[in-house]
């Protein structure tokens, strides 16, 4: 199938950029790697077929791609240096109120993006796209699963995650 | 309603009120307490979750026009023509002239660069696999606009040191011609591959349609190929029973230019898909981490730990086919064969 023309691609591009980043940079922490991950699924959208299909599909599509991508990005960060993440987290805290604070507050986002690098694939995009909103439809569409098996992967994800952050913090 | 929910349905409840399932629950003890488990998971993970919504109370402060325009500059980026490459190659370039460029753009590209990392590594300025990272390929994509003969007429690729894999009598002998150590198996193999180590060298060379700059002109890369065991159970005219391998550390070397000027270089080329180029920018640890090609369509996959190290395993427990890769300070393990994935890990874990 022919790659996405340059037109179509930028009115795709704008629609969903500034979204796409917004929720690579909840995984991630780190505005520069999130505007990465966001551009790398747009330009893997441009020659994939379902570039070719409805906004809803493409939106969809692009959810799951940027979350996958910011996952696997924090699954490597953190197999790298498990440091780097909280000095990211620390990075883009807006508005630090006190120091002590600021270091507890990216430690602990620290452990909460640590937990969901070990999650399974699928439960942990279900939780990221669910907490940042999406209805049970759109994470079915954005993950190919029935939308009763949301349920499914929200119960377990929910689950996995706080054994993994209990197993952490001990 | 009068049958139990189960973990699903009442998570579903928590976003959806179900009134039907609401009246079960009030005379249902245990579906009730099952509930304020599946709430309790919820509700922490809601709490714990919301503190990355510190990040997003920041307006997302993005220029998309600018990165459009990075992105499709990109894209666009100009390279070498191909139909010039492919004139301005000699015909006499043999298939492992042509393997081994392309093993040296694979392990280069992989060391694409963020600046300013691995000062160890920047001072010897060489690169060295310590650890692996999965890389999504578009493989059919991959084999149609692959082009060797443009990767070959980049300049002179040196392989005479490289040997092919031998068979030899036993672990034993591998070992020796190898010069690593054999790895764990049970039982003895039918098949013992053994490879030598030994060095290949690309030059790269300047010439008319190449887009080889002139400041690389002469610069080397030198790619110390590890030696390898591979021991098999099964037949080797077709996909073994069981397969066992290890290698030594790959090491990749620059000479006359810094690695990460000729790892820009290739990274600008047109032969390399730009998801894959993206990807392979993307690699922090650009100097010591392998990237691993996993098929976009193909098996499923997942990154898992086998005896305390990160590890790649492909397929899934119909039995049908499995792969394991393991990276360690030695170099490489790789466990496969006609298995489940779970009997895969098992034998990386004893590897």
């Amino acid at each position: 199938m022919a790659p996405l023309e340059d037109d179509r691609f930028a009115e795709v591009f704008r629609a969903h950029y500034a979204r796409l980043v917004g929720l690579a940079r909840r995984v991630l922490g780190d505005a520069d790697e999130a505007e990465d991950a966001a551009q790398e699924a747009l330009l893997a959208l441009r020659t994939d077929p379902v570039a070719h299909r409805g906004d809803d599909d493409v939106a969809a599509w692009l959810s799951r791609v940027v979350t996958n991508g910011s996952l696997n990005r924090l699954r490597s960060r953190r197999r790298a240096d498990v440091r780097a993440q909280v000095v990211a987290a620390r990075d883009v805290r807006p508005h630090p109120v006190d120091p002590h604070d600021e270091i507890v507050g990216a430690d602990e986002r620290g452990r909460v993006r640590a937990s969901l690098a070990v999650l399974p694939e699928r439960q942990a995009t279900a939780l990221l796209l669910r907490h940042a909103g999406h209805s049970y439809r759109e994470i079915a569409n954005a993950l190919g699963v029935a939308e009763g098996s949301v349920g499914v992967l929200l119960a377990r994800g929910e689950r996995a995650f706080r054994r993994a952050h209990e197993e952490m913090t001990r | 309603m009068t049958d139990c929910a189960d973990s699903t349905a009442l998570r579903a409840h928590l976003d959806h009120k179900n009134a039907a399932l609401d009246e079960h629950l009030d005379t249902c003890e245990t579906c009730a307490g099952l509930l304020l488990s599946v709430a309790a998971d919820a509700g922490f993970a809601r709490r714990e979750l919301a503190l990355l919504d510190l990040v997003d109370t920041v307006d997302v402060d993005v220029d998309v026009e600018a990165a459009l325009a990075a992105v499709t500059g990109s894209v666009r980026a100009p390279v070498a023509p191909l139909a010039a490459a492919r004139a301005g190659r000699g015909s006499s370039a043999g298939r492992r002239v042509i393997l081994a460029g392309a093993a040296a753009l694979v392990v280069l590209t992989a060391a694409v660069t963020p600046a300013g990392r691995g000062a160890l590594a920047e001072a010897l300025d060489a690169f060295r696999g310590e650890r692996l990272q999965p890389v999504t390929v578009d493989m059919q994509a991959w084999a149609s606009s692959f082009d060797a003969d443009a990767l070959a007429a980049l300049g002179d690729v040196d392989t005479t040191d490289l040997s092919e894999p031998d068979e030899v009598a036993g672990l034993a002998e591998a070992e020796t011609v190898s010069g690593i150590t054999a790895p764990g198996v049970s039982g003895t193999p039918d098949h013992v591959l053994a490879l030598a180590p030994g060095t290949a060298r690309l030059v790269l060379q300047t010439r008319a349609g190449n887009g080889v700059p002139a400041d690389l002109d002469g610069a080397a890369l030198v790619v110390d190929v590890p030696g390898a065991i591979g021991a098999i159970f099964g037949t080797l005219d077709g996909p073994p029973e069981v397969f066992v391998g290890r290698s030594g550390p790959l090491v990749v070397r620059a000479e006359g230019a810094p690695l990460e000027k000729i790892r820009s270089f290739l990274l600008s080329r047109d032969e390399l898909p730009e998801e894959l180029r993206s990807q392979l920018a993307a690699i922090r640890d650009w100097r010591s981490t392998i990237p691993v090609p996993v098929p976009l369509d193909g098996p499923g996959w997942k990154e898992v730990e086998v005896a305390g190290r990160p590890a790649i395993a492909f397929g899934d427990d119909t039995g049908l086919g499995a792969l394991v890769i393991r990276q360690d300070r030695e170099g490489v393990t790789v466990v496969g064969g006609r298995m489940g994935v779970n009997r895969a890990l098992e034998l990386a874990g004893e590897a």
